[in-house]
């Protein structure tokens, strides 16, 4: 007999295989080129380009986080989106020949973006300009990494301070530093309550699902794309949830809710 | 290794770890659920290594540091010794009892302690120069900001209901109506990209975390 999912898991479960399939068609037509999704511009992730050009012209560093969020952990795409973005930083900085300080939380997020900074060097053909300790772990206890950054921008008086991945409480110290030593600012992440920080202290900034999409963003992959493309059906279902959700509410009635709550079955 | 394997090695092991985590969340498989219990077990055993790549990472580092006597060597010299200080006693010295034996207790509670308060207590400043630039009425959406943020700052200081009792209740409203409402469409958002990311690299799409040309 085939396994079910458990009681509390089973609306989940099929939302999950609902929505996976939906993303699944729309990146098998992109990636077929029968459907040629467009993705909306990102003003964030544009202005990176911009921030690298600035620190090079005034011949001051650039930095980049990937946050703190660890990798095993349900906020670990976070950090992932991070290393996608640092992956374009970081050709950036090889192609205008910028210093780039890479700051680390997580000791196993260093092998990963020093491997990601090496391949970027490699790439723009710059080999030997790569230096891995500037790819620096500094401590794995949130305070003790927001001081050694917090030192090292002030210290190396970075010109941009670029932050995409998980933030917790250390955001406002990053985005202030970056503020007092005058560096072009964008940052993202997906914790809705370090999110108005970086609203209010940085010149860019990635609002929630927009760091996720970075990778595709800036790659322009069809089949990335694609999957972009399918959670707008995905939104337009829950949106749709929400609407019938709210007036079956009002009406008392409590199906919907009872629904995707499960269980659905025994 | 050849470039194939190197390239696609690591997407298998993330396709397949990937599923198991998946399938471990949703059905309940006495023999599967132990099979991914032990799996994790050794991920997380095999990731504690990387405290040893971070740990020469920063020994390297301010190593050089302190013997090209660049400015500020003697802080490398610092952290260099409450490093391997705390290291040596806590795994060698402690008798077993490791992070709890007493001297690294003292030290943990007495050095580290204050200093990740002191840290922690420069956000109250933080916050307040950076609402300061954040709250200047540059556009409608500013005021608004503004309006509402003055608000919930009275609504939530023991001064403001002092002085106007109905801030209390409009306050909650705010942060429970509007606030929230908000703070859901972006999570609902987030929930979905994570969904889109989590496809993506399951199937391999996804490898700008591998590098660039990955």
């Amino acid at each position: 007999m085939l396994p079910i999912p458990t009681a509390a898991n089973q609306s989940a479960f099929i939302a999950l295989v609902a929505i996976s399939t939906i993303m699944l068609v729309t990146l098998y037509l992109s990636l077929k080129g029968i459907r040629k999704p467009t993705i909306r511009k990102i003003a964030g992730l544009d202005a990176i380009g911009e921030a690298v050009g600035r620190a090079t012209e005034m011949g001051r560093p650039v930095h980049f986080t990937p946050g703190i969020a660890g990798l095993g952990t349900d906020t670990g795409p976070q950090t992932l989106a991070g290393l996608s973005v640092l992956a374009y930083v970081a050709e950036l900085a090889a192609k205008y020949k910028t210093t780039l300080w890479t700051t680390i939380r997580i000791p196993q997020v260093q092998p990963l973006a020093a491997e990601i900074v090496r391949q970027a060097y490699i790439k723009a053909g710059v080999p030997d300009a790569y230096d891995e300790d500037k790819i620096i772990y500094l401590s794995d206890t949130q305070f003790a990494y927001a001081s050694g950054v917090v030192g090292l921008m002030h210290r190396e008086k970075v010109a941009a301070n670029i932050m995409i991945g998980g933030f917790w409480a250390e955001s406002l110290l990053f985005a202030e530093a970056g503020f007092l030593t005058g560096a072009i600012q964008v940052a993202g992440t997906a914790q809705t309550s370090q999110i108005p920080f970086f609203v209010a202290a940085c010149d860019y900034c990635l609002i929630g699902e927009e760091i996720l999409a970075a990778g595709a963003y800036l790659s322009k992959d069809p089949a990335q794309l694609g999957a972009i493309w399918g959670q707008d059906y995905a939104k337009a279902i829950a949106m749709v949830l929400i609407a019938v959700g709210v007036v079956l509410a009002l009406a008392g009635d409590n199906t919907l809710w009872k629904l995707l709550s499960g269980p659905l079955w025994k | 290794m050849s470039v194939t394997i190197r390239r696609n090695l690591p997407l298998v092991i993330t396709f397949i770890a990937g599923l198991l985590a998946m399938g471990d969340y949703y059905f309940k498989v006495a023999d599967f659920n132990k099979l991914v219990t032990d799996w994790m077990k050794f991920v997380n055993v095999a990731s504690s290594f990387a405290v040893i790549i971070g740990y020469a990472t920063l020994t390297r580092i301010h190593a050089r540091k302190i013997m090209q006597r660049k400015p500020g060597w003697y802080n490398s010299l610092a952290l260099i010794f409450a490093m391997y200080a705390l290291l040596i006693w806590g795994v060698f010295l402690s008798g077993g009892k490791f992070t709890a034996e007493s001297t690294y207790t003292y030290w943990f509670n007495n050095l580290y302690v204050p200093l990740d308060s002191t840290i922690f207590s420069m956000l109250a400043f933080y916050i307040t120069s950076s609402a300061y630039r954040a709250f200047r009425v540059r556009s409608a959406e500013a005021t608004v900001l503004l309006v509402s943020a003055v608000v919930v700052m009275f609504g939530r200081a023991p001064v403001g209901p002092a002085i106007w009792p109905s801030i209390g209740p409009i306050t909650s409203w705010i942060m429970a109506v509007p606030n929230t409402a908000g703070m859901r469409g972006i999570l609902i958002g987030v929930s979905l990209g994570v969904l889109s990311m989590g496809i993506r690299l399951l199937l391999g799409r996804e490898r700008g975390y591998l590098g660039p040309g990955a």
